[in-house]
């Protein structure tokens, strides 16, 4: 039976484009396609969203709730911290 | 589940037959045909005789169906249900007298014709 | 300041903490009349504070973040009408997909605001009641939002001029309607599971996914811009469908039987409204990126299924004859339902049209088992009679569905006969009533009471209570004008406006 698999959607832009390459840094595995306006990322079970990666890709104090500026939808449960923002399932 | 409420809950009938200023509400359906894209829903006066159905309804209804122009109400073999019962109706008895009543459903299948478009 | 420096505040979980837990227990009140509607769903709720918003917004953070996406969308807004950008859609056909929007969908954003208002302030718990008060105010947004990017169209086609009339009397927008007055006329808990869950969680993208990216496709940024800012207040809501479900199965055991029924309710009420969203996927957009089947195989087949297997560990069961027939219409619902419009576009508030050759061939490719076989044949026809100056329209009403406010026209393709209407009866205080499968039976059969009051635009034309027994008296009541507002794209005013801005 395969992995449920999370999802986010992001907006295609200059900051949807920098949380997705913080994305690719942080999940080994992680599926990412290009869409008309929009990133599509995919990942058995689980997508870590690092505040500190965020960051540095971007030049400035990035906080995981800036998420929800690009953010178009996500499959999966949510765990929010100071830190990260995880989308996951728990089958 | 039943409806919950704080409270009675009113028995509200939106369709009952006194609303429809002496007509009751009648649905016809062409059995197996897909040009008319649903059954239809007709105001009737009770009394109205059932073969106004013929001359009236169904032209108006299913004209446009491709085999419309071999349904003869003398040749074609026509097999008639009221609300699921098979019937022979009396043309020339009123709908009522013909047990059509308020939210009947008139259903009538020609083995000959069937609506086929194409395939 | 690098990321190493940030200055110390309050972490997330203890801002939200003494942000959003400022209730109390009332004292000189029982407690029952402060939160009437909290028994009579018969849902055991033992602990409020078990219900977890995992985005834990407080108000601070709420203002900041949607005061950005707002800005960020009127600047969009503003360039679309400063630029003439509806000059740059694919077709004007694509249009009649907002107008469908706009007058299906916006009311019920205007709707959902009364009802996460209610539910705001039936729940006990903040953080359930907090949820909900965001999602009030999200909605007013979307509202807001999709009123000012459509408004612009409404300067160049016809058909956008009165959305809150005919939401209310047209006769095939009683479907989206009465979906959401059954909604908001349930208790808090079961509405909760309605929208938040069923159609938020579960049915989201089967809304907005095809209307949001038809916009892509076709040219339409101001649209694609509105679709996505709303969905990043969708994630929040999806959220709070799923933390809404959880709570109430994790409570107490006996309240899964309860949240079963109306998530097989709200499933199937919701899968025969998005009937208007296959249509619009698979005929209205000159370029579609993908079929209504497709969606059905992703979102259903897949998601929804993934979904369902999280559930399973509280009792939830996959509700297999409603996905059953979900499945097996997949093929047939978007042809069945562009025939009822094309059967009835003198009476819409939407241009029809029959597929042109290029579409026909995708619907081949896309229906390679049914488009050839049931749908072209018809739809050729149809185009045959167009030419010969006698375009079809229908001088009859419909049989609708007592439930699901549809015209009866899906037919059974489970029981192997493709060619024939479904259709259920039922009896309640001496009276039948009509739906149009078992999913819309069923959910008659539990509640009469409830659906006996639908108010079905036929049966209220021909009670006279729709402005005349003909359907131009009709037509003005609905204040859809004749010859501008209906029939045909082919002939229309927003036909002969767009062949001249494009030169034709």
């Amino acid at each position: 039976m395969s992995a449920s698999i999370a999802l986010l959607c992001l907006q295609a832009t200059e900051d949807g484009r920098a949380i997705t390459e913080a994305i690719r840094e942080d999940n080994e595995g992680v599926v990412i396609t290009n869409k008309p306006a929009m990133i599509q990322i995919e990942r058995a079970e689980r997508i870590t969203v690092k505040a500190s990666t965020v960051s540095e890709h971007l030049g400035r104090d990035w906080d995981p709730e800036e998420l929800q500026l690009v953010l178009i939808s996500l499959g999966g449960q949510v765990d929010e911290t100071d830190d990260e923002f995880i989308v996951y399932w728990n089958n | 589940m039943a409806v919950q409420s704080i409270g009675e809950y009113p028995i509200i009938m939106k369709d009952s037959v006194d609303k429809f200023h002496g007509n009751q509400l009648v649905y016809l359906y062409w059995y197996g045909h897909r040009v008319v894209s649903s059954p239809r829903a007709f105001p009737l006066p009770p009394e109205m005789p059932f073969g106004a159905i013929i001359s009236d309804l169904i032209p108006v209804t299913y004209k446009i169906e491709p085999d419309f122009e071999f349904l003869d109400f003398d040749k074609t073999e026509v097999i008639w249900e009221i609300d699921g019962k098979i019937i022979v109706p009396d043309f020339s008895k009123s709908l009522k007298d013909n047990g059509v009543g308020h939210k009947s459903f008139i259903k009538f299948i020609t083995p000959s014709l069937t609506g086929k478009v194409g395939a | 300041m690098s990321a190493n420096q940030r200055k110390k505040r309050l972490n997330k979980k203890d801002a939200y903490k003494y942000m959003t837990r400022l209730g109390w227990n009332p004292t000189y009140q029982k407690e029952e009349d402060v939160f009437p509607f909290l028994e009579m769903e018969g849902l055991k709720i033992h602990d409020w504070e078990a219900w977890e918003d995992p985005f834990r917004m407080t108000m601070d953070s709420y203002w900041k973040l949607q005061a950005e996406k707002d800005k960020k969308l009127y600047s969009i807004i503003d360039a679309f009408a400063q630029n003439n950008a509806q000059k740059n859609i694919s077709d004007a056909r694509y249009v009649n997909a907002l107008k469908l929007f706009l007058t299906g969908v916006t009311p019920l954003e205007y709707k959902v605001v009364q009802g996460f208002s209610h539910a705001a302030r039936a729940f006990k718990g903040e953080g359930a009641s907090i949820a909900c008060q965001m999602q009030a105010i999200d909605e007013l947004r979307h509202f807001q939002t999709q009123v000012h990017t459509m408004s612009h169209y409404n300067k160049y086609f016809d058909g956008f001029h009165d959305y809150r009339t005919m939401h209310d009397r047209v006769w095939y927008l009683s479907v989206p309607k009465s979906f959401g007055d059954d909604a908001s006329t349930s208790g808090p808990f079961e509405y909760l599971t309605a929208i938040s869950f069923s159609f938020e969680f579960v049915l989201t993208s089967l809304l907005f996914v095809p209307f949001m990216s038809g916009a892509a496709y076709n040219g339409d940024m101001a649209t694609v811009t509105f679709g996505f800012s709303a969905q990043s207040d969708e994630s929040r809501h999806m959220t709070l469908g799923l933390s809404a479900i959880k709570f109430m199965l994790e409570q107490d055991a006996d309240n899964v039987p309860i949240v079963q029924k109306w998530m097989d309710k709200w499933l199937w009420r919701g899968y025969r409204m998005l009937g208007l969203v296959a249509m619009m996927m698979d005929y209205m957009l000159p370029n579609s990126p993908t079929s209504w089947a497709e969606a059905v195989e992703l979102y259903i087949e897949q998601n929804c299924m993934a979904l369902y297997k999280d559930l399973e560990k509280y009792g939830i069961t996959v509700p297999e004859k409603l996905i059953n027939t979900i499945v097996a219409e997949k093929s047939h619902l978007s042809h069945q339902v562009w025939n009822i419009f094309y059967n009835h576009t003198n009476a819409a508030n939407i241009h029809i049209w029959m597929p042109d050759e290029n579409k026909m061939n995708w619907l081949s490719e896309k229906y390679p088992d049914t488009f050839d076989k049931y749908y072209r044949p018809m739809f050729e026809r149809y185009i045959a009679l167009q030419e010969k100056g006698e375009r079809y329209y229908s001088e009859t009403l419909p049989l609708i569905c007592q439930t699901c406010q549809i015209p009866l026209g899906f037919t059974d393709i489970e029981g192997g006969n493709p060619h024939v209407y479904t259709h259920k009866t039922s009896e309640y205080n001496g009276e039948i009533f009509h739906t149009c499968s078992d999913g819309c039976k069923e959910i008659f059969d539990a509640q009469p009471e409830k659906y006996v009051q639908s108010w079905l635009p036929p049966h209220q034309i021909f009670q006279g209570n729709c402005g005349g027994a003909t359907i131009p008296e009709v037509l003005k009541w609905y204040k859809i004008e004749h010859g501008v507002d209906n029939m045909d794209y082919i002939g229309s005013p927003d036909e002969a406006m767009w062949n001249k801005l494009k030169n034709k």
